[in-house]
């Protein structure tokens, strides 16, 4: 049965996997990183009492969950970016701005729910304490959010991990780009999508990991 | 020091105080008390605008803070609060619960903000918490340092809304010990209670409040002992 | 603990690689259903983004390679029915029995015919550079640093891949023609290399004179043939005999010159 998988074929395309799976992971962890600062404006933003500063957020919110993300990243690369700089970007660039902007979306909903769910009366005591709705925000109601936060964080993360193989479309050259240039000149399936389908869980293995060790140590109070 | 004017408060379609008029004086304890639903929390709330005031004037030490325009910060201040189910900051120590407001609001420096925690927590028998996490205590030690960080602001009122009513009747005392010896050292505060033995002997004057209205107010004596509306009469029988 | 976890994990591991080799054993035997009754119809699988070769005409697919099979199917004796099929995976198709025939533009190569087996060539390609007017680039040797698009495992693909490496992060691979001339439009790259056919009628259709086309005198003249599963010798030979007819009969000729193509 071994005798059906192409080693030959899967160990010369090895290398390229291996360069693939890091621009994944990069890619993935500057999207997080910069869709948690989108998201905890936009998050913030929607809990507001104004209308007008709930505004923009919720289109943005709503668009971004609404549409598919495979489409998203076909309009800002092919369309969206090219029209605010004079010609395409590099898929790098596109594929941060497409990733970073959906995963924003959905972590403002993280950010919201996590602020909604702390107990009302920390902000009303500190308030009481005559500190401004800024400082309340910042010292009292997101460090006990964050920590909430943690886990649907975490589950963001690897969505987006999986998600970024759909850049593949701009020919961002992450791994899953590599494993269809080998479908592509080998014919083969098996050898590069299981190959890259195990990569990828050994990720999301690690991350979810490292997700419930982040919980267990600043877990809830 | 605190003057209410024919303050209404609607949730919605809901009335909830009616015209409300009080006078609290300086070095006064006024306690409120009512049945559940009178109104009580929610005139207590207003006066440092936790609720929205629907019309009316509440003037703290002159100033009308149901006008939008009022620096509240500033006026809270000066009116610290005490709250049924403590709200401490349970991602904090003791220690960091006080010290917080007096550092971010006071701009008083980390060193005097600790020196005076620490005088506060021995003056409510806590001296040896100031390290630990508020999950730790049992209720009646959590509401000593909630009412050790309201002090820590030097507020010139403290409002007490149902302090001991989410505690188990053990802890009840000693929570009413600490405000017995405040209400002795000439704090003015306003204490909304079911306590009416606290009432009786602390109060130097008692609010009864019913529907929305303050329905009768009297010294504690005159209150309890003689008190002259119907409903008052009607609720004393329930609960003396 | 972290022992424990590890175990677990590759435990996954090997029991999914395990279901895949065990599929992959399997698969080979259970893809004969082609042979049927004399009304077997075949599906023809086709990537309906390759103008004027095959497009998606609202529901219908459309064009050159259609017209050819079609007219081959009728002069030959048996029945097709096109599917839009994407090109990533296209011949995937043919290996596991989705799809009996490859109409697709597909240019019968060496690599290819190890896998594959293919009917008699039906059209005459070549491929060719395209690039930007005021930005131009006329030979291969031009492209040697610039990026470059092309539709990912196409032979475009293969000769620049040739020229600057496969993993050469300056070919920029996309799913079909009409991405990667977009990117060139958008300036994403510096120049496009495709079949002529399809080439020609982008430049044709998307701001004419705004493009420079260019074919390298290195470019060998390909075959475009109908691609099958590995010895399906006799719907080979069903292909064969209805080319054959219809190339003796001129109907071949009519559908080139309705396309605007050259005999």
């Amino acid at each position: 049965m071994l005798s059906n998988i192409r080693w030959d074929a899967l160990s010369q395309y090895f290398p390229l996997f291996l360069k693939g799976i890091v621009t994944t992971v990069e890619i993935t962890v500057i999207s997080v990183l910069i869709g948690v600062i989108l998201g905890l404006f936009a998050g913030m933003g929607r809990l507001s009492v104004h209308w007008y500063a709930r505004l923009v957020p919720n289109l943005y919110v709503g668009f971004f969950r609404g549409t598919p993300l495979f489409v998203q990243i076909l309009l800002i690369h092919f369309a969206v970016l090219p029209a605010i700089f004079g010609k395409t970007p590099p898929a790098m660039v596109s594929g941060i701005v497409a990733l970073s902007l959906n995963a924003g979306a959905y972590i403002a909903e993280i950010f919201r729910a996590g602020i909604q769910s702390i107990d009302r009366g920390q902000m009303e005591a500190a308030r009481s304490l005559g500190m401004s709705q800024g400082q309340a925000m910042f010292n009292i109601i997101l460090p006990q959010a964050v920590r909430r936060m943690l886990p649907p964080l975490g589950n963001e993360a690897i969505m987006l991990l999986k998600d970024s193989s759909l850049l593949a479309a701009i020919s961002l050259p992450e791994v899953t780009y590599y494993a269809k240039l080998m479908a592509g000149k080998t014919y083969l399936a098996w050898e590069p999508y299981l190959t890259i389908a195990l990569m990828y869980l050994v990720l999301t293995l690690v991350l979810a990991r490292l997700v419930k060790f982040l919980e267990r140590k600043y877990g809830t109070v | 020091m605190i003057t209410v004017r024919n303050l209404h408060k609607s949730f919605g379609q809901l009335e909830v105080l009616k015209g409300v008029d009080c006078e609290i004086r300086e070095g006064e304890v006024v306690c409120v008390i009512g049945p559940s639903g009178s109104g009580k929390s929610t005139f207590l709330r207003c006066l440092n605008r936790l609720e929205e005031i629907t019309s009316g004037e509440v003037s703290v030490f002159g100033t009308n803070i149901a006008d939008p325009k009022v620096n509240l910060n500033l006026i809270r201040t000066e009116v610290g609060m005490v709250f049924q189910r403590f709200n401490l900051f349970p991602h904090m120590s003791v220690l960091d619960n006080i010290t917080l407001a007096p550092g971010k609001v006071r701009k008083v420096d980390k060193e005097s903000a600790k020196k005076q925690a620490l005088e506060l927590l021995r003056k409510v028998g806590l001296s040896d918490k100031a390290h630990a996490f508020p999950n730790q205590l049992s209720g009646g030690q959590q509401q000593r340092v909630a009412i050790a960080r309201a002090l820590a602001m030097n507020p010139k009122v403290l409002l007490f809304d149902e302090p001991t009513s989410a505690l188990d009747p053990e802890m009840v005392g000693e929570v009413l010990d600490v405000m017995k010896a405040l209400a002795k050292e000439g704090m003015t505060m306003v204490v909304v209670t079911h306590e009416m033995g606290f009432a009786r002997e602390v109060g130097d004057r008692v609010l009864f409040m019913d529907q929305g209205y303050i329905m009768e107010e009297g010294k504690p004596e005159q209150l309890f002992g003689n008190p002259q509306n119907e409903r008052t009469q009607n609720f004393l029988s329930k609960v003396l | 603990m972290m022992k424990k976890n590890w175990k677990t994990l590759m435990l996954t591991g090997t029991m999914i690689l395990g279901m895949g080799l065990f599929t992959a054993g399997c698969g080979s035997s259970t893809t004969s259903s082609t042979t049927n009754s004399a009304e077997k119809e075949y599906v023809v699988g086709t990537d309906a983004s390759y103008a004027p070769f095959e497009a998606m005409n609202s529901e219908k697919i459309e064009g050159f390679d259609i017209d050819v099979l079609s007219a081959a199917a009728e002069a030959g004796g048996f029945k097709v029915t096109f599917k839009n099929t994407p090109w990533d995976g296209i011949f995937l198709t043919l290996k596991n029995g989705e799809r009996d025939i490859v109409a697709s533009a597909v240019t019968i190569t060496d690599e290819r015919k190890k896998e594959f087996d293919f009917s008699d060539p039906y059209f005459d390609a070549t491929q060719m550079i395209v690039s930007k007017k005021g930005k131009e680039f006329k030979t291969l040797n031009d492209l040697k640093d610039k990026k470059i698009a092309v539709q990912n495992a196409t032979t475009g693909d293969e000769v620049v891949s040739k020229l600057l490496g496969q993993d050469n992060p300056n070919i920029k691979r996309f799913e079909n023609m009409p991405l990667a001339l977009l990117e060139l439009k958008n300036g994403g790259v510096d120049a496009a290399v495709g079949d002529n056919g399809v080439v020609l009628e982008y430049v044709k259709s998307n701001g004419n004179g705004d493009f420079v086309t260019a074919v390298d005198s290195g470019f060998a003249t390909e075959n475009y043939g109908f691609a099958l599963k590995k010895g399906n010798t006799e719907l080979q030979k069903k292909l064969n005999d209805g080319i054959k007819k219809i190339k003796d009969s001129g109907k071949l000729d009519e559908i080139n010159k309705k396309y605007g193509f050259k005999k």
